[in-house]
């Protein structure tokens, strides 16, 4: 068995070698991620070009679904950074490539995961940081002054690192999880696709859905845990549409990110025990 | 060869229809995706109908000029051309970067046509299996209006077909670059402008002035914005004749820059080969 350090030297050499890689086409580097940018401020725009007409959706204003937004950006983004090379599963799966990656003495997610970096996701990275650090003042979440008060500061940026973090967890759940069906289904790039498009209802605050689909979005799919429930714990019971009764389901927030996480890797297990490679 | 007879081949295209044909027999052949993509559509649609009640919820009249079976209507169905008219990828700057480009310009076959009537088999089969019936049932339950008449609806297929050949140009156009850049990139960008400018997520009324006047005189807007409204019934007879026009005019100005380009391009063409 591996000890964690050894990984760690390990990841470095995958980076450094992922970067010169990447920087054979620096153009391309500038363009992915001038085009990500732009992207992503197209996606705060439509919510603000809908803002200009309504003062709430679902009863959140605009600064909360804008909070909502670059929560999921941020959680959205750092799983893209480094976990998205998980969409190639499909590939490794079809070309028998993944053999090589079990022949070596190292975890095979975790070769996965380190095999490849797009790094064109660095906007969305970016901006959703911004777009929070800036709501988090505004809403009065976070600041020096005596209104907010240093202890609630901390507390509420500890929260959103944890929120974040938990995010990008789900995030990675999800995407293993629809990923490896790649071991049973030839075409399983299809529902990870299908997955993306399901991401969409995470852009905007889960009571504007049916309670079928806010189940779906909970507790199948647990797109939710990563902004909707989690703002609970920053706006208080009168700042929010449904009060304070989801409170504590915003605090399970880390334990489901960590239940679907371990879950979708046990699936991912009994994906690699059925595998049985490509042949040549 | 004539040169004549490459800018205008005009009826020669119609041989291109087993390029069609191959395209939705493609589509068939990967039925997991298929009904991916289907269900994927239908979920889009979902959202902006629960999305967009939610935002009238409570607003007694309009928004911008929108009663909120209208608005619905616009975006929902928006979101059901997306799936047809979605982009597939960046063929163009792949085939460019691996160099596979070398054996379609080996074919005696004209690439932008084959591209063309392709692109065309797959969209329009997924939109004949997935967006009319999605749309048929969203209007059942009432979620959206029928559009106001027969003739309003054979006119927004029109004009969703030239928004369809806008697109292709734009992207065609756009894929053209590669052979001067040699990369990828761009594509966030590329598409970033469409949605931007052609109203696909929003309807254009609903835009700041200085923004709304930017997309009023970009083509874009001819390929969501005009054929939706003319679905709505936004556009009457005569505006909706004019629509078409503007379209047209903007389609077959595209298709045609991007064939000069195109011949420009391929003289210059160097392939990395090995």
């Amino acid at each position: 068995m591996r000890t964690f350090g050894s990984y760690v030297g390990l990841y470095l050499c995958y980076l450094r070698v992922n970067w010169l890689a990447l920087m054979a086409y620096p153009t391309e580097f500038w363009g992915n991620n001038l085009g990500n940018v732009a992207g992503n401020l197209l996606g705060i725009a439509a919510v603000g070009i809908v803002f200009g007409h309504v003062r709430a959706i679902g009863g959140w204003s605009f600064d909360q679904v804008l909070f909502l937004y670059a929560l999921a950006m941020v959680a959205r983004s750092l799983w893209h950074l480094f976990m998205v090379n998980c969409l190639n599963l499909p590939y490794y799966v079809q070309r028998g490539t993944l053999d090589r990656l079990m022949v070596r003495p190292v975890n095979i997610l975790f070769q996965v995961y380190a095999d490849y970096l797009d790094n064109d996701d660095w906007g969305e990275a970016v901006i959703g940081l911004v777009v929070l650090g800036t709501l988090s003042v505004r809403l009065g979440l976070v600041g020096v002054g005596p209104e907010v008060g240093l202890a609630r500061s901390l507390t509420n940026v500890l929260w959103l690192a944890v929120i974040a973090l938990s995010g990008t967890a789900i995030f990675a759940a999800i995407h293993l999880a629809a990923n490896t069906t790649s071991f049973w289904l030839v075409q399983a790039g299809a529902v990870s696709q299908l997955v993306w498009q399901v991401d969409g209802f995470s852009r905007y605050p889960l009571n504007v859905y049916s309670r079928p689909l806010r189940f779906v979005l909970s507790w199948l799919l647990p797109f939710g845990f990563i902004n909707f429930y989690p703002a609970h714990l920053f706006f208080g019971p009168s700042g929010v549409p449904e009060g304070g009764g989801l409170l504590w389901v915003a605090r399970l927030t880390p334990l489901v990110a960590a239940a679907a996480f371990g879950l979708a890797y046990r699936f991912w297990q009994a994906g690699l025990d059925h595998y049985q490679g490509a042949g040549s | 060869m004539n040169v004549l007879t490459n800018f205008i081949p005009l009826p020669g295209p119609l041989r291109y229809l087993a390029y069609t044909r191959a395209a939705v027999a493609r589509v068939l052949a990967y039925r997991v995706n298929f009904w991916m993509g289907a269900v994927g559509t239908v979920l889009g649609m979902t959202i902006q109908y629960y999305l967009w009640t939610a935002i009238y919820h409570g607003e007694d009249g309009a928004l911008a000029g929108y009663g909120a079976v209208e608005a619905l209507t616009y975006v929902i169905l928006g979101q059901a051309l997306q799936g047809f008219l979605h982009p597939e990828g960046d063929p163009l700057g792949r085939k460019v970067r691996d160099g596979s480009i070398a054996v379609d310009l080996a074919r005696p076959a004209d690439w932008q046509w084959v591209v063309f009537w392709d692109y065309l088999g797959g969209s329009l089969f997924r939109w004949l299996t997935t967006g009319v019936p999605a749309m048929v049932l969203f209007t059942v339950v009432g979620a959206v209006a029928a559009p106001p008449s027969l003739g309003a609806f054979l006119v927004f297929l029109v004009s969703a077909f030239l928004g369809f050949v806008l697109l292709f140009a734009w992207h065609f156009l756009f894929g053209l670059l590669s052979f001067w850049t040699k990369g990828g990139g761009l594509i966030d960008l590329k598409a970033t402008a469409v949605s931007l400018f052609s109203g696909a997520l929003v309807p254009l009324e609903f835009y700041p002035p200085g923004l709304r006047r930017m997309a009023m005189a970009l083509p874009f807007r001819g390929i969501y914005y005009l054929p939706l409204s003319i679905y709505t019934g936004r556009l009457g007879a005569g505006e909706a004749a004019g629509a078409l026009g503007w379209q047209a005019a903007w389609a077959v100005g595209l298709f045609l820059m991007a064939r000069v380009l195109w011949r420009r391009a391929t003289r210059s063409l160097v392939i990395h080969g090995g």
